[in-house]
């Protein structure tokens, strides 16, 4: 028993500081901090990958006059200005300028250079016209640059990994905590409120979904900015037939057949819907996908973190059905703690260690089913190079190892930081790490 | 404990029948027409379909004989535009636009007016006799036909009206038709200003009763007819037989072979954690999980398969022995061949599933009761395999839910890459063909494996963590 | 698989080192067993002569079927083979033709019975029996309406048509003959009729003897087992290891082994051909030169190009390059405001360097097209039509004066149409996975940005990609077709009637090709007829709704201890029965 008490004097006492103390936990770990820094690394290569690596200079003379070319795409880009006559559709390397300060890397990962078409290796003579011009890491087939493809890769590395789990996580948290925290006898709500749920269910859906499905159709069809607007409508109108529901339910209590409640089985239905995912192929519902929708990277990230929700979903609940039984939380409950904050300060940490593991290795399992759609032909765009596709073209050609060792490396990379950085979290969360 | 089993039991059937319906959904909205795959198929991998011709009527009569113009479902739950005979019209296309017209306009019976008056406009052009002199007229009008069929932007129609009108007027063997054209387009205008642009709004159901496609399926799923594979016309039953036997074998191999083999370096590393050693473990681990399985099974296959390097292993297949030849000839032939595929399944798991077992085993090294064991004086390797390793499991447990299912579905990739008729080519094959048998089948049986693996998972919290339970004591 | 001596030895499922006596490094010597192993990329689907779907099939069945005539494999001419010789044509006062065939007196099923024309017959009726599942060919067989037999000469027999047809004499002779005592041993279509199946098809639509025929016919072990098939030919199917391989022996009493000089067809040297299924090319390239195959086709160009570097491949393969009777083409919505106007296709046309394609993509193996008919036929082909040269500054003048210039400055030209302002966006279709095509439209559009012109590529799943196609929602596809060694027949591809529910996918199209068209159709004299189909191509490329590419040439590989291995620009290339031991 006395352990018990113990917990619970370090459980009021964390209540202040409680992510203070984290932080000075993570930072005892010295490899995860610089795992971390490195995760830093990766995010700035991400976002400044077009001043890395890019086709236009960040600065030049021509005829007579200076501009910023790089910081000018932007703007036309955005539709705010236009390219003069002489910039349009120009390859920038060939111009002549007066003066000019190209990015470190000059090539954009969609250009091709057909001198150095079918793969040239690192070390091979290149016919460039200087070392500026030279391809550190060599070609593809195409003549792509592999150096820039490695470093606008890094982004789509990082948007696949992070927003896919990102979803993920969202989803599978929620649910599973749901699940593991109200079991199947916790949660009662009132017949009304029940019935008039299941109603507003479908009719959200008929008019979210089913009367909207043209509008819709023609969004995806269109651009996802479209798409998004469109979808957040559709959610709104299913929130509103909600919010209606409900009100209407408390005024439904007025009747007792109403008013009685009913035992809500969340477990099972949570635990059902996993089982549901899990047994739909995930490449059936890709294939779908993208035959209806233009390939995409957003489309990849969706449909990535659409799936794999389950796991971590399945991870909290069992975690959860473990610690909602332990003594800590049952005493929490005695001595007169709010349901919810009990669970989110003290059941869902408790979980988290295998769940920033599915985590670390969902981000690197993203990474790498990316590849594999590559592999497969479907997912991003031809004309976007991922460290996915650039492994999957090296086993085409098997000599061209500069394809395979340098995605290869970066993925090894990428999976290992996020790991270390996951385990170091799981260790600074842990309660009895306080001491 | 029993009750719960019986109730979880119970609880698969409706589970199954949500599963067996989304399918359903997916594969009716799924793009590409099966019917028409079946008469114009793929040939090979330059990708050139047949220069033949498949004419409509092998279109009807093989969507009649597939079932395709049966209603999918018992009911549906649509807006009250959408028709309740739509599904008796042939061309996909066809039957796409008349939906989206009915949706804009919120009036079927004169969408469908409008499509019959365009039929009979098609047939009285198709009647007209062509000669040298009215060819290219005739074929300007036909395409329009088939351009109205499937237009629903109101310009456009305007549009094609408009052209109808000129070629008509300037070709004198069409002026028989120009009577039905008028037709055509009075229906038309009649379903613009009839439009209800409400309707959409207003939920309808309709009801088909037990003719239709879904009712046709499910009875023949439960009865064991499983129907028969659009591509090669076999039995779905035979065909993943043939399939299942190889997938079975390589992935119960492999999935034992990764946790035999991550479950003690799970343990060890969260035993020796911080050490040389583990360190050097993970990382190698990490290097592994971080390689694809299709580049490395392909340099395994360049580099020891006979090419022009070294000659260890074989390439691909499962050997050549006849099935009469002696069984222990046979295993070692097939334990030969599957050498390496198995390396290839495996090796990504192992980096995952130790991971999972470290942090489980972490969590419980860290409880009391081991410090407390381990202060007593227990020696170290008894604390751990006895007392902490069976509370470590849980992790390990959720994950062997996916066993069943993984087991049967199989890994496309490494099946493609060595040529092993598995399910997992068998499955990926059907879905491209749109095969639908196949491809509900497959699932069906994955989702059955799934709901055994997560009840066999739950059981086993139970067994092996006291603390959890099922029944209902509170 | 052919190993000498498979002796194997397993050592531990851990770390597992295992010894192969496969002759290790020294030098094969370039003997070995007669058997011959073709490699296929797939599976065939079945082995039942009139319902199978895939190519892979086809060539099986060739070694196991015979038709009245095939097209020779040296030659390209029909030569007969069930058939005494090419059929007597003649035209009816009504319109038809009169084929009329005689059957070799040799031609005997295995049980020793001669060949007849009851038998042709009752082929014909199964083909054109409903319900067995069929619908891919059976409509090329609707033409023939009426079969006459000849009492007082048991060996002769007369399909009549009701239609005059170029391709009436090939299609009349190349389907597999089935023996009837064999597929039909209750008589179940004996009282059928093929006027009667041909003309007044609603009537039989319920009938029970068809359905009960038709049931055994289609069922899988007519297809599958070994027990269940049989035909004229020199092999025997012996076993099939679904997904695994295929194993055909010789008959030993075959009766055409009595035939001499009767072409290649006849000459059966392999006691045994398997064929090999393995799916992956890289993984087939290995199996490939360890040993494991002897014949392999379609390698990729980029493999093919470095074979010759491979040691073991040089001291055992003979690498063959026949040209294929078959062309690429990127074709051209011609219905899209964009595409609309012939200047703009043949803008497009001046954009594409074909010859670099050629040299980056298909590494130097294809050759440059400018029509349809394939640069073989020598008398067809119009040699004087000049390719589009690769010319981006003509292109771009092209354009402008066709009125496309970028008014908005926003880098892509646009021009006002119908009233609308059009942007020149298009997109690039191919289907997914097929890596050649991606390439092609990456260089495609790299020079159309060039010129202002802006590709969107696009890859699409092969269902999605063809019914696209087929309903003509794209803009730009990349497409290929194959060809027969026949008289070319344009309809199904370039006729107007053929843009719904046919292949003419762009929309090309105008009264005087189609009247072309149906002219070149049922033209029966060759010499007219090249000079048509010469002033067909020059229509073609004046119009450009193809941009043509290039004829690719096959690459096969084939092992030196055989003779008789010569290729042919027939599919599949090489005729494996025929290969016979170096001596």
């Amino acid at each position: 028993m006395s352990a018990t008490e113990k917990e619970i004097k370090t459980v009021s006492a964390a209540d202040q500081s409680f992510w203070a103390n984290v932080k000075r936990q993570f930072k005892k770990n010295k490899l995860a901090v610089y795992s971390l820094r490195f995760i830093y690394v990766l995010i700035f290569i991400a976002v400044f990958a077009d001043f890395i690596a890019n086709e236009k200079p960040i600065a030049c003379k021509y005829n007579n006059a200076v501009y910023f070319p790089l910081l000018k795409s932007y703007s036309v880009d955005l539709g705010f200005s236009n390219w003069q006559p002489e910039f349009q559709n120009v390859t920038w390397k060939d111009l002549e300028y007066e003066w000019v300060v190209f990015p470190l890397v000059p090539y954009l990962p969609k250009n091709m250079d057909a001198y150095n078409s079918q793969s040239v290796s690192p070390f091979a003579e290149q016919e460039v016209k200087s070392t500026r011009w030279k391809h550190w890491l060599g070609t593809d087939e195409l003549g792509h640059d592999i150096l820039a493809a490695m470093i606008h890769g890094t982004r789509i590395s990082l948007q696949v990994g992070l927003i896919s789990q990102g979803i993920a996580a969202f989803i599978g948290i929620l649910l599973g905590a749901l699940a593991g925290y109200y079991g199947d006898d916790r949660l009662k709500i009132s017949r009304g409120r029940l019935i008039l749920n299941i109603i507003a269910l479908f009719l959200a859906f008929f008019y979210g979904f089913g009367s909207r499905s043209y509008i819709l159709g023609d969004a995806i069809g269109i651009s996802f900015g479209k798409f998004f607007v469109e979808l957040l409508i559709s959610f709104v109108l299913m929130t509103l037939i909600f919010v209606l529901a409900n009100l209407l339910a408390v005024a439904l209590k007025a009747i007792p057949f109403f008013k009685q409640k009913v035992n809500i089985a969340v477990d099972i239905i949570v635990s059902r819907m996993v089982e549901i995912m899990v047994s739909i192929p995930t490449l059936f519902l890709s294939i779908a996908i993208v035959a209806i929708a233009k390939p995409s990277i957003i489309l990849v990230m969706a449909i990535i973190g659409m799936t794999t929700w389950t796991g971590i979903a399945r991870f909290i609940r069992a975690e959860l059905l473990k610690v909602r039984n332990l003594e800590f939380i049952e005493s929490a409950h005695a001595l007169g703690f709010s349901e919810m904050r009990t669970l989110f300060r003290h059941a869902i940490p408790n979980a988290l260690s295998p769940v920033l593991i599915a985590i670390a290795f969902g981000i690197a399992a993203a990474i790498l089913i990316e590849s594999t759609l590559s592999f497969l032909g479907i997912g991003v765009p031809a004309e976007t190079l991922t460290w996915g596709s650039v492994l999957s073209a090296a086993r085409q050609s098997p000599t061209a190892w500069w394809l395979a060792i340098f995605p290869g490396f970066a993925i090894f990379l990428t999976v290992t930081v996020y790991n270390l950085v996951g385990e170091g979290l799981t260790d600074a969360l842990d309660p009895r790490q306080k001491k | 404990m029993l009750q719960y089993l019986l109730k979880r039991l119970l609880i698969f059937i409706p589970t199954i029948i949500v599963i067996s319906l989304l399918m359903f959904i997916l594969s009716a909205n799924a793009p590409g027409d099966p019917v028409e795959l079946m008469l114009n198929k793929n040939s090979g991998n330059e990708g050139q379909s047949s220069q033949k011709l498949s004419t409509e009527k092998a279109y009807n009569e093989l969507r009649h004989k597939l079932g395709f113009d049966l209603p999918l479902f018992y009911f549906s739950f649509t807006n009250s535009t959408s028709s309740d005979t739509l599904h008796r019209i042939p061309k996909k296309a066809h039957r796409e636009n008349l939906d989206r017209l009915s949706s804009n306009y919120g009036n079927w019976s004169d969408v469908a007016a409008y499509y019959e008056s365009l039929r009979s406009f098609e047939n009285s052009v198709f009647a007209i006799e062509r000669n040298n002199s009215n060819a290219i007229a005739m074929n300007g009008v036909k395409e329009r036909i088939t351009d109205l069929y499937k237009t629903y932007e109101d310009p456009k129609v305007a549009l094609y009206f408009s052209d109808i009108e000129k070629i008509c007027a300037g070709t004198p063997g069409l002026a028989a038709s120009i009577s039905s054209f008028k037709k055509t387009k009075e229906a038309y205008t009649a379903m613009l200003k009839n439009q209800n642009a409400y309707a959409k709004y207003i939920p309808a159901i309709h009801v088909y009763g037990f003719e239709n496609q879904y009712h046709r399926w499910i009875t023949n799923f439960v009865k064991g007819d499983f129907g028969i594979s659009y591509r090669d016309k076999r039995p779905v039953w035979s065909v993943l037989k043939d399939a299942l036997r190889w997938t079975i074998l390589l992935s119960t191999i492999s999935i034992f072979l990764a946790y035999i083999l991550a479950i003690p370096i799970g343990v060890m590393s969260a035993v020796k954690k911080g050490t040389m050693q583990e360190r050097a473990t993970t990382t190698t681990l990490f290097i592994l999980y971080s390689l694809p399985s299709f580049w490395i099974a392909t340099i395994l296959i360049i580099y020891f398969c006979g090419g022009d390097y070294f000659d260890w292993f074989p390439a691909f297949g499962l050997g050549t022995l006849p099935p009469d030849a002696p069984f222990a000839e046979r295993f070692m032939e097939t334990a030969y061949h599957l050498i390496l595929p198995i390396f290839c399944l495996s090796y990504g798991s192992l980096a995952y599933i130790s991971r999972q077992m470290r942090g489980g085993m972490l969590n419980v090294i860290g409880q009391d009761y081991i410090r407390t064991a381990r202060a007593k004086g227990l020696e170290d390797k008894k604390v751990v395999w006895k007392h902490a390793f069976r509370n470590s499991l849980l992790p390990i447990l959720t994950l062997f839910a996916n066993i069943f299912p993984a087991a049967i579905s199989g890994s496309f990739v490494i099946e493609f890459i060595f040529s092993i008729p598995g399910m997992g080519m068998t499955s990926l094959g059907a879905l491209n063909a749109r095969d639908y048998p196949i491809v509900f089948t497959a699932v069906m049986f994955t989702a059955i494996l799934t709901l055994v693996g997560t009840l066999v998972a739950d059981m086993l919290y139970a067994a092996v963590d006291p603390r959890i339970s099922y029944s209902n004591k509170k | 698989m052919k190993i000498q001596n498979p002796a194997l030895l397993f050592v531990s499922a851990l770390a597992t080192m295992v010894l192969y006596s496969c002759g290790g490094g020294e030098p094969k010597k370039i003997t070995g067993s007669p058997d011959v192993i073709v490699h296929e990329l797939s599976d065939a689907d079945m082995l039942n002569p009139t319902n199978y779907s895939d190519a892979g099939a086809g060539y099986i069945l060739k070694n196991i079927f015979q038709s009245l005539m095939e097209i020779d494999f040296k030659t390209l001419e029909l030569t007969p083979l069930l058939a005494e010789s090419r059929p007597h044509i003649e035209k009816t006062p009504e319109g038809g033709l009169r084929i009329t065939y005689t059957i070799r007196p040799e031609a005997k099923w295995d049980n020793g019975q001669p060949i007849t024309p009851q038998d042709v017959e009752f082929t014909l009726k199964v083909i054109k029996n409903p319900k067995v599942k069929n619908e891919r060919i059976r409509p090329y067989y609707e033409f023939i309406t009426d079969f006459v037999t000849y009492p007082e000469e048991p060996r002769k027999f007369t399909l009549v048509s009701n239609t005059v047809y170029i391709l009436a004499e090939a299609s009349s002779g190349d389907y597999s003959i089935l023996p009837e005592y064999f597929y039909d041993p209750k008589g179940l279509m004996k009282s059928f009729t093929i006027k009667g199946l041909t003309l007044e098809q609603s009537k039989y639509a319920n009938d029970p003897k068809l359905a009960e025929f038709a049931d055994d016919f289609n069922s899988e072990k007519r297809g599958r087992e070994k027990e269940f098939i049989s035909g004229s030919g020199a092999y025997k199917l012996e076993e099939w290891a679904t997904g695994q391989r295929i194993v055909l022996v010789k008959k030993e009493n075959w009766w055409g082994s009595q035939i001499k000089n009767g072409g290649d067809y006849f000459v059966a040297n392999a006691p045994k051909i398997t064929y090999q299924t393995i799916n992956d090319q890289t993984t087939a390239l290995v199996a490939l030169k360890a040993g494991n195959l002897d014949v392999m086709r379609s390698i990729k160009s980029k493999d093919f190009a470095t074979l010759p570097e491979s040691e073991k491949f040089t001291e055992n393969f003979n690498a063959y390059t026949p040209v294929m009777l078959a062309y690429t083409y990127i074709g051209l919505n011609t219905r899209k405001p964009q595409l609309a106007d012939k200047a703009v296709r043949q803008a497009l046309a001046h954009l594409i360097d074909v010859d670099k394609q050629i040299k980056i993509i298909k590494y130097g193996q294809a050759q440059r097209v400018v029509g349809p008919i394939h640069p073989s036929k020598k008398s067809e082909y119009n040699s004087d039509i000049v390719a589009f040269d690769y010319n981006p500054e003509k292109a771009k003048q092209m354009l402008t004066d066709a009125g496309w210039k970028d008014t908005d400055g926003d880098g892509v030209l646009d021009k006002v149409v119908n009233g609308q302002k059009v942007q020149m966006n298009l997109e690039f279709t191919y289907n997914s996975g097929n890596d050649e095509r991606k390439s092609t439209a990456l260089l495609m559009q790299e020079d159309a940005r060039k010129v202002g012109i802006n590709i969107n590529v696009v890859a699409q799943d092969w269902s999605v990609y063809l019914e696209n196609l087929k309903n003509h929602k794209f803009d730009v596809f990349f497409g290929a077709w194959v060809q027969a060694p026949v008289p070319n027949d344009h309809k199904q591809i370039f006729h107007s009637e053929s843009y719904n529910d046919g292949s003419n996918y762009t929309g090309f199209g105008s009264a005087a090709s189609d009247a072309l068209i149906d002219s070149i159709r049922v033209e029966l004299d060759e010499s007219k007829r090249a000079a048509m189909n010469k002033r067909f191509q020059v229509m073609l490329h004046e119009e450009s709704p193809y941009i043509f590419m290039y004829a690719p040439t096959e690459r096969i590989a084939i092992h030196k201890r055989f003779t008789n291995a010569e290729p042919s620009m027939m599919r599949p290339g090489y005729w494996e029965a025929g290969f016979a031991l170096v001596k």
